[in-house]
């Protein structure tokens, strides 16, 4: 078995998971940002 | 819009109420991905540290000699102390080489691997795991347990991405992303994947935020001692779903329950509609029969647990109910259809233009929420709700498109065909489910499976799960053989 990282790299490997986190934000911004440019577009055909 | 006298109106209202909760799912969709964010602020990163508890690792196994030997392989493998895991095979009377599998292993890593055999197996996983939980509570050496299936790869730093959570003694249990991971993978795999992600990566971090975990994985859950000491030191076996049942005792004694998106698990999953049907059928009925032993649980908000709140309500009940919310729905819509053809008309159109609205935000979300999965699985993700689906999205949302095409085909539209349509149209639902009942009929005939396949792409992947809710109905009504079927696995996941 490998032995397990050090203490450090495991602080700084929560930290950065944690911070992956905030991605959630930024693709959740461009996700609806899609669909409202499609549904802009359906209006602008309707017309 | 026609003019309506009061009992008319008290009639379209019940109608609407029933189209509304008939499109609950779709709204409860939409919901979770919009809580998704949250999750970049309301999750247990804050409380968790760095922390190796002694692990003993329960595999259940019953004639799992293709992938057995893969699976202790990599848990030797984990970036975790190597004097803080020993790995117990649960051996259930296997009659193929297993016990010859492990017996090499514990050879290979002496003092590592156990090998603990029942001589009348058969009875279920849950049964087999508890023979491992009482030899090993009964030592003071584990502080914590790992619950795994013997077909599943663990990341190398899979485990210590779990167990940093339990540093904090109010966490009972950790789950990890179970992720497909078939090396030779084909269309169903393909959507399976894309379900993962969307009931994993979405939906158990949106249950993190909420503070009610539905399901630990069964292939990768971590307890602590305490947290099995809490709930009888046994897992439940009167069930087809003992993982679930698992995680709501956990919480029903005061333990919070937290899911690791970042800890990965790779797992082999089914490659027929058939064998998928099996599998899901008996994780549906197990749910069918939660919802029976904990029917005063729902809707109760407690201080205690998060089990009672409405959003988790919702969402269990709009994933047990979906087959039967999308056949009120088809039947509201059709009588509208007979009292009042334009607000039928009306109302599809709004429905399926929200449909797509939350279709298009969720998948666009989907595959990004694992890239590999996204890149692999991005047709089936498009695909998922079905080419009919899809079709009536298009048709909602450009209807002008839809009678110039038929124009165009020498079939323009009069008032007949529009009513003929309009019954197609607002039953698709429940058909998509009789084509999927008709892909499995078809899947074991020469060139059966192509059809299957084609069928499930114009069907879509949720009315596969539909169809099989609807099936663990029946066999819960008729008190069906309620034998544990297992998933055949043969070893294509690469360690």
């Amino acid at each position: 078995m490998t032995e397990a990282t050090p203490q450090s790299s495991e602080e700084e490997e929560i930290r950065a998971d944690a911070r992956r986190e905030r991605r959630l934000i930024s693709q959740a911004l461009l996700s609806i940002g899609i669909v409202v440019v499609i549904v802009i577009v359906r209006e602008l055909l309707l017309r | 819009m026609p003019v309506l006298n009061g009992v008319e109106t008290a009639v379209v209202i019940v109608l609407l109420l029933c189209v509304l909760v008939g499109t609950l799912p779709v709204i409860n969709t939409g919901l979770q991905f919009l809580v998704l964010p949250l999750h970049a602020f309301r999750n247990h990163y804050g409380k968790a540290v760095p922390y190796h508890p002694t692990v003993a690792v329960l595999i259940p196994a019953w004639n799992e000699g293709l992938v057995l030997g893969q699976a202790i392989d990599r848990l030797t493998q984990l970036e975790y102390p190597a004097d803080r895991l020993r790995i117990f095979v649960i051996d259930d009377a296997s009659t193929d080489d297993t016990p010859a599998v492990v017996a090499a292993k514990a050879a290979a890593y002496p003092g590592r691997v156990v090998h603990l055999r029942r001589e009348q197996g058969g009875q279920g996983k849950a049964h087999t795991l508890n023979h491992g939980l009482d030899i090993v509570l009964a030592d003071d050496w584990a502080d914590a347990v790992l619950i795994m299936d013997a077909d599943v790869i663990f990341a190398r730093d899979s485990l210590r991405k779990m167990s940093r959570h339990l540093a904090d003694p109010k966490v009972g249990a950790v789950t990890a992303y179970i992720a497909e991971g078939s090396r030779d993978r084909n269309y169903l795999t393909r959507f399976i994947a894309i379900e993962y992600v969307i009931g994993q990566l979405s939906a158990r971090r949106t249950q993190n935020v909420g503070g009610a975990i539905a399901c630990l994985a069964g292939g990768a859950q971590l307890h602590s001692r305490a947290n099995l000491e809490a709930i009888g030191g046994r897992i439940p076996t009167g069930t087809l779903a003992e993982d679930t049942m698992t995680t709501f005792e956990g919480q029903l004694a005061g333990r919070r329950m937290v899911f690791e998106p970042h800890a990965v698990v790779l797992a082999e999953e089914p490659r027929t509609i058939d064998s998928l049907w099996k599998q899901r059928l008996r994780w549906a009925r197990g749910n069918v029969q939660l919802t029976s032993i904990y029917r005063h649980l729902w809707f109760r908000p407690s201080t205690e647990h998060n089990l009672g709140s409405f959003a988790f309500g919702l969402a269990w009940f709009t994933i047990l109910l979906l087959p039967a919310f999308m056949i009120l729905a088809a039947s509201a819509l059709l009588v509208l259809l007979l009292l009042h053809s334009d607000i039928a008309e009306f109302v599809f159109r709004f429905m399926w233009i929200a449909a797509a609205c939350i279709y298009l935000f969720s998948m666009l979300y989907a595959v990004q929420l694992d890239g590999r999965i996204g890149r692999q699985s991005w047709r089936e993700a498009l695909m998922f709700p079905g080419l009919g689906a899809l079709l009536l999205m298009a048709i909602a949302l450009f209807p002008w498109l839809f009678e110039a095409g038929l124009s165009d085909l020498g079939l323009a539209l009069t008032d007949e065909t529009r009513w003929g349509w309009a019954v197609v149209f607002y039953l698709w639902g429940p058909i998509s489910m009789l084509g999927i009942w008709l892909a499995r009929t078809v899947e074991p005939l020469p060139g059966g499976r192509f059809f299957a396949g084609l069928l499930l792409y114009v069907c879509g992947y949720g009315s596969l799960l539909c169809a099989i809710t609807v099936d663990s109905y029946i066999k819960e009504w008729r008190h069906a053989d309620a034998a544990w079927i297992k998933t055949e696995k043969i070893g294509r996941v690469d360690s």
